[in-house]
C-alpha cells in the first residue's frame, strides 16, 4: 500500500510540471501589457517600464519561467501584481473556507442522496421511486448560477429566513444558502448512484438469509447493503469534491463566500499572474490529491482493487 | 495669490450640487455607532504607492490624508494637513503650512520631513508605484528617478511645519493632484517596519484607523481619536465584500447594509418610498461617456458631416430612461458645473431630420455598406445601450456591430486605435478640468494617455498648455470653455451622457454624501440611532 | 486502389472472419435492436420528443417575423398611461419583455437555438478530439501513449471553470471560442474512455490477425476499432451535450460566453439578476427553459445508455 502511494506521488510530479508550463503559457498569452495593468490607467510610460524592470517583466518568457519555478521550489508563490500581497497568506486564507463549504454540501448530498437512494431501492417502482429517479434528473440539469439565484430570492428576499449573502465562520447560517445551492445537485446525482447501487446488492442471496434468519428489515439494509453499496457511491463522492473545490466560482460570486474559487475569479479578473498561477497550481494538487485518496479508500473498502494494485506494482 | 481661493471657487461649485447632498445640518450630531458599507471587492492594500483600485480609494481615503484632501462631494479640495498654502507669482513654488499637532496613527506628529520621505518614496523607481507621474513636474523628479540624484531638489523642509514645493513649470492642477490618496504622509519608520507588508498595516494620518480585516470577506475602520480635526462622529466603518449590485439592494432591503447604489430595476421602487425621501444622495460625477471617432482612419476620420450624422442619430433620452436618470445629458466635455463648464444640457441632441441631411452631405445618402465594429468593455449597462444605438444607427443606414470586449482588451484595442467607431469615457483623476481636457484633446495624450480619438489640433494643444499654465481661475474658466467650444466644431468625439451616482442609505444614517470622485469621505457621517 | 488492397488484408481464417461478425458492436442488427428498447422507454422517448420539439422551434423561429429578439421598444402606452419596460407578461409578449423592452418569449426562442448548437457542435469537437487521442494513444501504446496519457492527466488536474474563462480571454468571446474552451475541457475523459474500449478491442484476436496479415494502422483504427467504438461514442455524445449546455450558459452568465447582443440563455438570466426582486419571470422564462434542454438531453441520453448496452440490467 505505502508502495503504491509513493507511486502515484511520484506519478504527480510531472503531471505538476506539464501543469505549471501549460498555466503559464496560458496566463503569458492573455491579451493585455501585464505592466500596464499593474500601473493603472493614469500611469505614463515611464512608470510603466520601471514597473516592468522591478517585476522582471522585461525579461525574455523562459527565463521569467525559470525564476517562477526557482520562487516555488522554496515554496514561494510570489506577490499578488494587483494586492501585492503574499500569495501563500491569501490562499491560505481562502481555501479553508471553500473546503468548508465543500464539506457542507457534501453533507448535504450524502445524506440526502444516499437517504433517498435507499429508499427508491427499497420501494422499487413506488410512486416514490419515480419521484427520486425524478429529482435525480432534475439535480444533473439545474444550472447552479440560475439555482443559487432563485434560492437566494426565495429564502432572503421573499422569505427572509436566511441572510442573502456573506461568510460567516465555521457552519454558520450563511453556508446554508451556498450549500444547499451545490448540494441539492450532489444529492440528486448521489440519489440515482445510490438507489441503482442498492438494487445490485439488494436481491442478493446473503440478505435474503439474512432476512429468513429473521432480523429486522432496517437493520439489514443497514448493516450488509451499505458496505456493498459503498464503492460506487464513494467514486462519485471522490469526482463530487474534486467538482466542488474547483466549480465553487459560481457560487461564491453569488453569496460573496470568499473562498478560493471567487480569488480564482479575481485573479483572473484582474490578469493578476501570479494569483491566478498560484491558484490553479493549489485546485490542481487538491483535485489530485482527492483522487489519490479516493483510490486508496478504495482499496479498503474492496479487496479486489487491492489485488490488482499489486499486480500492478508487479 | 493665495489658492484658498480657489478653493472656497471650488466648494462655491460644490455647494451647486448641495441641494442634492444629504444635509442635516439643523440636527446635533451624535457620536458612536458602526456604520456598514460594501466595497465590490477586497481592497487587498493600502500602501499610498499600490493604490489604483476603486475598492482601495473607496477606503484609502478615510485611512490615509495627505497636504490637502478631497471635500465630501468630490467636487474640490480642502485643507488636510496643510492648513494654509499660497503660490508663487510665477507659479512655480507652491509653499505650505502644516498645522502643528497633526499626528500619525502611531501617536508621533507629522512634520515637513515625513513628506518629501512620503514624496521621494512614492517617485523613487524601486517602489514602482503608479502614482510617480503625478510627481513628474517637481524639480529634479527626473534626476531622482534616473538615480542621478538622491533626493527630489524640488521638495525643500524649510522646518518643522513648511513644506515648499517647486516646479519646473507653472501647473495650476498640481494642488487638486496633491489631493490623491497616494501622495499621502506615511511615517518612515512604520514604512521600515513593516517592509512589503506596510500596506497591510497601514499608519497613516487620516481620520480612521485600519481595524479588523477579514480578508475577501470584511474589512473595519476605526475612528482616530487623535485626529487634527477632532475624532469622526463614527465609531467604525465596516466595510463587506459584496460584489454584485443586486446583492447589495437585497443586502439593504434586509437592512443588513446601510449604503447602496441604486441598481435601475430598484430606482421607481426606492425614490418613490417616502422611507428614503431623506436618504438618497445624487453626486454628479466627474465622468463623460462619449462615441469616438477614430481621426485617423476613414470614414469618419475626414469627413466631419459623418459624424455629425452620428451624434445627431443618437437617441439619449431613451439611455437615460433605461438607466433611469442616473446619468445626465452631455453636449460638451466639461460638466456644467466644473471650471469651464457650459449652460446645462437638458435634453437629447438627436434630430433624425438633421442626421439624415448631413448623411447626405457626407455623401452617404442611403447609407453604408460597412458593417463597423464598435469596440467596448462587457459591462452590462454598456451593452444595453449600445444596442439602442445600434438601432438608432441602423436608420440612418450605419451599421454597427458590438463588440464587448474584456477590459483589457478592449483598453489595447482602444489605445492602438483599432476602431473606427468606439464607445469610450473619461473619468477625471483629480478634481479639475484640466483632468479631462488635456488628456482627451492633447495630442501629446495620443493613445493610451487618454486622445483615443486620436485627434490633433496645434490651436487647442496650444490653448490647453496656456490654460495649464495659467494660475488665474477666471483666465482658465475663459480658456477651457474655449477650448470645448473649439472641440465641438471638429466633432471627434459624439457625447452621450455623464454619470450620476445616486446612493440610498438607511434612514438613520445622516449627513452622508456621495462623491463625484467615488471616493466617500466618512468622518462627517453620523447616525442617528 | 487502396480498398482492394485493405480488403485483401482481411483476415482469411474463416474463424476470424466469423468471430469479426460476431463481436461487431457496430453491426445493423444492434443498432435496431437497441432502437426497439428505446421505443420501450417511456422517459427517453419523452426525452427524444422535447428534443426534437426544441430543434422545430429553434429552426422555425427565425422564419416568424413576429418573433424579433432584438426589437427594441423603449415606452410603451398602456390605458393611455406611459410604462417604461421591462412590461409584464401580456397578451403582446407572453413572457414579459426585458429592460430595452424586447421580448422575452423570442429572445427564450433564440436563446434555445444557441444552447443546441452549442451543445451538439462543442460536444462534437470535444468527441472528435477526444476520440482521436484516444484510439492513437491506446493503439500505437508506448511513449505516444504515455506523452497523450499525461496531457490528460494534466488537463485533468485543471480547475475547468478557470481554464475555460482563461481560453475565452485569450480567443476573445465568440461562439466558436466558447466551443473551443468547451472541448478543451472536456476531451480528457472521452480519450480515457475511448482508449479503454480501444485498448480491450486491439488485443482481440481479430485485431491481432489483421495486424499480423500486415494491415496498416489507420486501416485497423477505421474499419476495426472505430466501429466497434461506435456505441460507446454515442453514448458518450449524447451524455455530455447538457453537460456542453450548461458551461455555455455559466459561462455567459459570466460574462465569458456568447458575446452579449446575441440572445444566449445565460445571458439573460445574467441580465435579468438585476430585475430578480421586483419582475420575477424575467428570470424564471430563460432558466426553465435551460433545466427543460437540460433534462431532455439528460434522459434521453440515459435511455441511449441503458439501450445501448445490451449487458446492461433493466433498473426501471
Amino acid at each position: 500500500m505505502f508502495k503504491y502511494i509513493l507511486r502515484r506521488l511520484l506519478i504527480m510530479i510531472p503531471v505538476l510540471i506539464g501543469l505549471t508550463i501549460v498555466v503559464f503559457l496560458l496566463v503569458n498569452v492573455l491579451p493585455g501589457d501585464t505592466a500596464r495593468i499593474i500601473a493603472g490607467d493614469y500611469a505614463d510610460e515611464a512608470t510603466v517600464q520601471s514597473i516592468r524592470e522591478a517585476y522582471g517583466l522585461d525579461k525574455p518568457i523562459h527565463i521569467q519561467y525559470i525564476n517562477y519555478i526557482k520562487d516555488l521550489l522554496h515554496g514561494d508563490f510570489g506577490r499578488s501584481y494587483h494586492s501585492r500581497r503574499d500569495i501563500a497568506t491569501e490562499l491560505a486564507n481562502v481555501y479553508p473556507k471553500t473546503i468548508t463549504l465543500a464539506l457542507a454540501t457534501e453533507v448535504v448530498g450524502i445524506v440526502l442522496g444516499v437517504m433517498l437512494g435507499m429508499i427508491a431501492a427499497v420501494r422499487r417502482g413506488s410512486l416514490v421511486d419515480r419521484g427520486v429517479t425524478a429529482f435525480g434528473v432534475l439535480g444533473l440539469s439545474i444550472p447552479q448560477f440560475w439555482f443559487a439565484l432563485i434560492l437566494q430570492l426565495l429564502f432572503a428576499v421573499t422569505l427572509q429566513w436566511l441572510p442573502p449573502s456573506g461568510y460567516g465562520v465555521g457552519f454558520d447560517r450563511y453556508i446554508i444558502l451556498p450549500a444547499l445551492t451545490l448540494g441539492i445537485p450532489s444529492a440528486g446525482m448521489m440519489a440515482r448512484v445510490s438507489r441503482s447501487a442498492f438494487l445490485e446488492v439488494l436481491p442478493q442471496n446473503y440478505i435474503r438469509t439474512t432476512r429468513a434468519k429473521g432480523l429486522q428489515e432496517r437493520f439489514i439494509i443497514w448493516r450488509h447493503t451499505m458496505k456493498n453499496a459503498l464503492i460506487p457511491i464513494l467514486s462519485l463522492v471522490g469526482t463530487d469534491i474534486s467538482r466542488l473545490i474547483t466549480g465553487t466560482m459560481i457560487v461564491e460570486s453569488v453569496f460573496s463566500w470568499p473562498g478560493i474559487g471567487k480569488y480564482g475569479y479575481d485573479a483572473l479578473f484582474y490578469k493578476d499572474m501570479p494569483a491566478l498561477q498560484a491558484t490553479v497550481l493549489v485546485l490542481a494538487v487538491t483535485i489530485c490529491g482527492v483522487n489519490l485518496i479516493v483510490d486508496i479508500l478504495y482499496g479498503l473498502v474492496d479487496p479486489r482493487v487491492r489485488v490488482s494494485q499489486k499486480g500492478g506494482q508487479a | 495669490m493665495h489658492i484658498r481661493k480657489l478653493v472656497s471657487l471650488l466648494l462655491a461649485l460644490a455647494l451647486l450640487c448641495a441641494p442634492f447632498a444629504l444635509a442635516e445640518e439643523s440636527e446635533e450630531p451624535k457620536y458612536g455607532g458602526t456604520l456598514v458599507a460594501y466595497v465590490s471587492a477586497d481592497p487587498m492594500n493600502f500602501d499610498p504607492a499600490t493604490l489604483t483600485a476603486w475598492d482601495q480609494n473607496i477606503v484609502a481615503a478615510n485611512i490615509l490624508e495627505g497636504l490637502v484632501r478631497l471635500n465630501p462631494e468630490g467636487t474640490g479640495i480642502e485643507e488636510g494637513i496643510a492648513k494654509e498654502w499660497s503660490v508663487s507669482e510665477d507659479g512655480l513654488t507652491w509653499t505650505f503650512i502644516l498645522r502643528e499637532g497633526a499626528k500619525f496613527h502611531n501617536g508621533r506628529e507629522v512634520v515637513a520631513q515625513d513628506f518629501k520621505y512620503s514624496f521621494e518614496r512614492i517617485a523613487n523607481p524601486e517602489t514602482a508605484s503608479s502614482a510617480a507621474w503625478m510627481l513628474n513636474k517637481l524639480v529634479g523628479f527626473e534626476e531622482f528617478q534616473n538615480g542621478e540624484a538622491d533626493e527630489i531638489t524640488g521638495i525643500k523642509v524649510v522646518d518643522d511645519y513648511t513644506l515648499e514645493l517647486t516646479l519646473v513649470e507653472p501647473f495650476a492642477p498640481f494642488i487638486s493632484m496633491l489631493a490623491s490618496a497616494s501622495l499621502a504622509v506615511v511615517p518612515q519608520e512604520a514604512v521600515e517596519e513593516y517592509g512589503e507588508d506596510f500596506g497591510l498595516n497601514v499608519v497613516a494620518a487620516g481620520p480612521f484607523t485600519l481595524g479588523q480585516w477579514n480578508f475577501n470577506q470584511d474589512l473595519t475602520i476605526n475612528a482616530f481619536e487623535d485626529y487634527w480635526g477632532g475624532r469622526p462622529y463614527l465609531d467604525a466603518v465596516k466595510f463587506r465584500v459584496i460584489n454584485d449590485e443586486n446583492t447589495r439592494i437585497v443586502e439593504f432591503d434586509a437592512g443588513t447594509l446601510d449604503i447602496a447604489w441604486i441598481t435601475p430595476a430598484h430606482y421607481e421602487r426606492i425614490t418613490s418610498d417616502p422611507t428614503y425621501a431623506d436618504s438618497i444622495g445624487y453626486a454628479y460625477t466627474l465622468h463623460t461617456a462619449f462615441l469616438m471617432f477614430n481621426m485617423e482612419q476613414e470614414p469618419f476620420g475626414s469627413n466631419k458631416a459623418l459624424r455629425e450624422a452620428v451624434w445627431y442619430a443618437l437617441d439619449t433620452q431613451a439611455v437615460l430612461e433605461l438607466l433611469q436618470y442616473r446619468a445626465s445629458y452631455a453636449d460638451r466635455l466639461l460638466l456644467p458645473d466644473m471650471l469651464g463648464g457650459g449652460e446645462e444640457c437638458t435634453e437629447s441632441p438627436r434630430n433624425l431630420e438633421l442626421a439624415k441631411e448631413k448623411m447626405a452631405e457626407a455623401g452617404y445618402p442611403d447609407g453604408i455598406d460597412e458593417v463597423f465594429q464598435v469596440i467596448t468593455p462587457a459591462w452590462n449597462n454598456n451593452i444595453k445601450i449600445l444596442e439602442i444605438y445600434q438601432q438608432n444607427l441602423k436608420e440612418i443606414g450605419i451599421n454597427i456591430e458590438i463588440a464587448a470586449m474584456d477590459n483589457t482588451a478592449y483598453n489595447e484595442a482602444r489605445d492602438n486605435g483599432q476602431f473606427k467607431i468606439a464607445w469610450g469615457n473619461v473619468v477625471a483623476a483629480y478634481p479639475d478640468p484640466d483632468a479631462m481636457v488635456y488628456t482627451t484633446f492633447h495630442s501629446s495624450n495620443i493613445g493610451s494617455a487618454g486622445n483615443y480619438a486620436r485627434y490633433s489640433n496645434p490651436e487647442v494643444d496650444a490653448l490647453i498648455e496656456q490654460a495649464r499654465a495659467s494660475t488665474d481661475d477666471a483666465e482658465r474658466d475663459e480658456l477651457y470653455r474655449q477650448i470645448d467650444d473649439m472641440v465641438l466644431e471638429d466633432l471627434p468625439y459624439a457625447y452621450l451622457d455623464h454619470n450620476i451616482y445616486v446612493d440610498v442609505c438607511q434612514p438613520y444614517v445622516k449627513n452622508y454624501c456621495p462623491s463625484a470622485l467615488d471616493v466617500t469621505t466618512y468622518h462627517r457621517v453620523w447616525l442617528d440611532k | 486502389m487502396k480498398k482492394e488492397r485493405d480488403g485483401n488484408y482481411l483476415p482469411k481464417n474463416p474463424r476470424y472472419r466469423k468471430m469479426l461478425e460476431n463481436e461487431d458492436l457496430g453491426s445493423r442488427s444492434l443498432y435496431s435492436d437497441a432502437w426497439k428498447r428505446l421505443k420501450k422507454d417511456k422517459a427517453a422517448m419523452i426525452g427524444l420528443g422535447m428534443i426534437v420539439l426544441f430543434v422545430i422551434l429553434a429552426v422555425i423561429a427565425p422564419l416568424i417575423p413576429a418573433l424579433d429578439p432584438e426589437a427594441i421598444e423603449s415606452r410603451r402606452i398602456v390605458d393611455g398611461e406611459t410604462i417604461l419596460p421591462p412590461y409584464p407578461p401580456s397578451l403582446q409578449n407572453i413572457m414579459g419583455s426585458d429592460q430595452l423592452g424586447r421580448d422575452i418569449f423570442s429572445r427564450v426562442l433564440y436563446g434555445v437555438r444557441v444552447s443546441l448548437l452549442v451543445g451538439v457542435v462543442a460536444r462534437g469537437l470535444t468527441m472528435l478530439l477526444g476520440v482521436t487521442l484516444g484510439v492513437v494513444s491506446a493503439y500505437y501504446g508506448g511513449w505516444v501513449d504515455a506523452l497523450i496519457m499525461r496531457i490528460t492527466d494534466i488537463f485533468l488536474a485543471f480547475p475547468v471553470m478557470l481554464l475555460a474563462m482563461v481560453i475565452t480571454l485569450i480567443l476573445g468571446p465568440s461562439l466558436m471560442t466558447i466551443c473551443i474552451a468547451i472541448m478543451l475541457v472536456g476531451w480528457p475523459d472521452v480519450a480515457r474512455l475511448i482508449r479503454g474500449q480501444a485498448l480491450k478491442l486491439k488485443n482481440k484476436d481479430y485485431v491481432r490477425a489483421s495486424r499480423a496479415l500486415g494491415a496498416s494502422g489507420l486501416w485497423i483504427i477505421v474499419k476495426q476499432i472505430l466501429p466497434n467504438c461506435l456505441s460507446l461514442i454515442i453514448v458518450s455524445f449524447s451524455m455530455g451535450v447538457p453537460g456542453a449546455i450548461m458551461y455555455e450558459a455559466g459561462m455567459s452568465f459570466f460574462g465569458y460566453g456568447i458575446p452579449a447582443p446575441a440572445p444566449s440563455l445565460g445571458n439573460m438570466i445574467s441580465d435579468a439578476r438585476g430585475y430578480m426582486t421586483v419582475c420575477p419571470w424575467y428570470i424564471l422564462f430563460p432558466g426553465i427553459a435551460l433545466i427543460l434542454i437540460v433534462v431532455a438531453f439528460n434522459i434521453f441520453g440515459d435511455g441511449l445508455n441503458d439501450a445501448l448496452d445490451p449487458y446492461a440490467r433493466r433498473r426501471s
